[in-house]
């Protein structure tokens, strides 16, 4: 089950497609959207 | 669209399971994205467990969460799998819970010109990303159709008919086809209102 509404995202590091370290927290002060998708290369 | 996310200050993240290196190959094959696609690689797949949308085949599931400055979650959605995540869904979220973007929402909307409706004999109705217009169009120009395409990013009466047609959702592709309208790339039924043999 996704997580749901009205709690903390849950904080991560990992590295983007341009090698750089991104941090959620990194964005503390923004919105974010953070959209899954099943995997690269696939069109639907 | 990625300027009007900019506007209403917003972040825009991509995640899935690949590693860096096919991320990337992936990212360069569509003329590059703006915006990161993160790597959820290794330990597999452990974000997208936290945030409950591992699936058991070991990707994750086509998902959206929307979080506000503070960084608490105001809107999550899981679409199905086949289906395209909608911004306008994302948009007026942001808009209902940031001023600024609000604000930043309102001036886009000015700026769109509603167009009305192509008198074409067949009009789709999509957006510029969803891959299942992509792979419609590919379609149409294999069969040498003639038609219209109207992006419903762009045209906010367009997307009204298309909530019309597709039971409140902004549902792409849409066709109207002499009248006929179709929601959704289903290739058997188009293939049948065009009267072409697959």
């Amino acid at each position: 089950m996704a997580l749901k509404t009205g709690r903390k995202a849950p904080d991560f590091t990992l590295t983007s497609h341009e090698g750089e370290k991104i941090s959620l927290r990194g964005y503390r002060g923004r919105n974010v959207v953070l959209a899954t998708f099943p995997l690269a290369w696939t069109p639907v | 669209m990625l300027a009007l996310f900019e506007g209403m200050q917003t972040q825009v993240l991509g995640l899935s399971v690949d590693s860096v290196p096919c991320l990337k190959a992936w990212a360069d094959s569509l003329g590059g994205i703006s915006y990161p696609l993160l790597s959820d690689f290794y330990p597999h797949g452990k974000v997208a467990k936290k945030y409950g949308v591992l699936r058991r085949d070991g990707t994750t599931e086509r998902a959206l969460f929307v979080l506000d400055r503070q960084g608490l979650l105001r809107y999550v959605d899981v679409h199905d799998i086949d289906q395209q995540p909608d911004n306008q869904v994302l948009f007026r979220t942001l808009a209902g819970i940031d001023p600024l973007a609000q604000q930043a929402y309102a001036a886009y909307q000015a700026t769109l010109q509603p167009a009305p409706e192509p008198q074409a004999e067949v009009v789709m109705y999509c957006t510029a990303w969803c891959p299942a217009c992509r792979r419609a169009r590919q379609v149409l120009e294999q069969y040498k159709v003639n038609y219209v395409e109207v992006d419903i990013t762009r045209d906010p009466e367009a997307a009204a008919r298309v909530r019309g047609w597709a039971n409140g959702n902004e549902t792409t592709p849409v066709f109207n086809i002499r009248g006929q309208v179709i929601v959704g790339y289903d290739l058997v039924k188009l293939a049948k209102a065009l009267g072409i043999e697959l």
